[in-house]
């Protein structure tokens, strides 16, 4: 029997062709989510920090009275480590200058983007307090030795090939291959950290 | 050392290496000079049509593969001036301002990063190749983002008055601008090839993998 039609407002679906495929777009966008919801939920952890980060890194704070300490310290330490290798350098504020070459630590250099990076990676890892500040202490002493190094060699670089791979090894070396170890050093980190005994709780 | 940290180590072992091959390879000038006309193909049109009020041209000096040079000059000075020289019956000559970017800082250095995770990333070629292809789209049109923020603020300059944009979207154009360093560029590549690469399953596997060592 042929059913009667119903009078009435006309239902959403047939009002046009472009509800339909929003309605399409919103499922298939709900079903991509809903297949990667744990990962989301990281990425959210972490791109969180990272945040938090940037509006520190660009803060008024640390911008006016942290950057330049900082950028100096780490500049007098790679000069002393390569005056330990015979260079006859000098430290004016952030940069390393010698006879032929300079280099000038800037906003960027620091290494402290990767450091970030590998901090955040540890605080969203669902691991004790003890275990993350262990972590965080050890892998940032290390990323920080290595950005020293890595200033060094780029001064060594610098001054004896031309620009063009001295700039290679500032961006690619620098900053890319830098990335990569703090979250190789994350993934060190996560092994070490999943391998300690839980802690013990005393029963009564 | 355990089963989890021994693959990774790999995965990154082969990470550097690969990368160090690319790396080498867009170096050669010949492929930069490609890679370079490449990338200026679509992105000029894109740019003609987001900043309507300036004639722009991109091109590379063919010396430099890391070079694009952004000429570009107001459309309503150009009018103004064809209009003099049509009523003056005379010629003009219209100069236009040059500006570059760094094509390696700006794309090619973080693509090659984000084909090198992809490549040895656990997928099926079918995937993996449907996959990257919607990342470059996204990583491309993040660095197009990027260089439409930058002319932008550069036709926002007095002297070169093209736009006139209000000072509270400048500010956020400027401030935008200035968070879009290399290390974002980095974490850019990472979220992407985050989103790209796991999903729930593959990814219950890692974390169960992570939780065996513990047991």
């Amino acid at each position: 029997m042929p059913k009667k039609k119903k009078k009435g407002p006309p239902s959403p679906t047939k009002k046009s062709n472009s509800g339909i495929s929003m309605r399409t777009l919103f499922q298939q966008a709900s079903l991509w989510v809903q297949a990667r919801h744990p990962v989301l939920k990281f990425l959210l952890g972490f791109i969180g920090c990272m945040v938090l980060f940037y509006i520190f890194y660009y803060s008024a704070l640390y911008g006016n009275h942290l950057e330049g300490p900082f950028l100096h310290a780490q500049a007098s330490i790679s000069n002393l480590l390569l005056r330990l290798l015979g260079q006859g350098t000098e430290v004016f504020g952030s940069s390393i200058a010698g006879t032929d070459f300079s280099v000038d630590l800037k906003n960027g250099c620091d290494g402290l983007e990767a450091i970030a990076i590998f901090i955040s990676g540890i605080l969203i890892f669902p691991v004790s307090f003890r275990l993350k500040a262990r972590g965080i202490g050890w892998g940032v002493f290390t990323l920080l030795i290595l950005n020293l190094l890595r200033i060094a060699g780029l001064y060594l670089v610098g001054l004896h090939f031309p620009p063009a791979v001295f700039e290679v090894f500032h961006v690619q070396g620098g900053f890319v291959i830098f990335t990569m170890i703090s979250v190789i050093l994350w993934f060190a980190w996560m092994n070490w950290a999943t391998k300690q005994p839980p802690p013990t709780t005393e029963k009564e | 050392m355990s089963a989890f940290l021994r693959p990774a180590l790999k995965f990154f072992l082969a990470f550097f290496l690969l990368y160090a091959v690319l790396t080498g390879i867009s170096l050669i000038p010949q492929v930069g000079f490609f890679c370079n006309n490449l990338y200026q193909q679509p992105t000029e049109p894109i740019l003609k049509r987001l900043l309507s009020k300036a004639y722009l041209q991109l091109k590379t000096d063919g010396t430099d593969p890391d070079t694009i040079w952004i000429e570009y000059a107001s459309k309503k000075l150009v009018m103004e001036q064809m209009t003099q020289a049509k009523e003056g019956q005379r010629s003009v000559m219209v100069q236009g301002i040059n500006s570059y970017v760094q094509f390696y800082n700006l794309f090619l250095t973080f693509y090659l990063f984000f084909i090198a995770l992809m490549v040895l990333s656990p997928l099926t070629f079918w995937t993996k190749m449907g996959r990257m292809a919607i990342g470059t789209v996204i990583f491309y049109g993040y660095t197009v983002f990027k260089v439409w923020l930058q002319l932008m603020s550069t036709f926002n300059e007095p002297e070169i008055a093209i736009y006139n944009t209000g000072e509270f979207a400048l500010r956020i154009i400027r401030s935008t601008l200035s968070g879009m360093t290399l290390g974002v560029n980095i974490l850019v590549v990472l979220v992407l090839w985050i989103v790209l690469v796991f999903n729930k399953d593959n990814w219950a596997a890692f974390m169960q993998k992570v939780a065996s060592i513990r047991s």
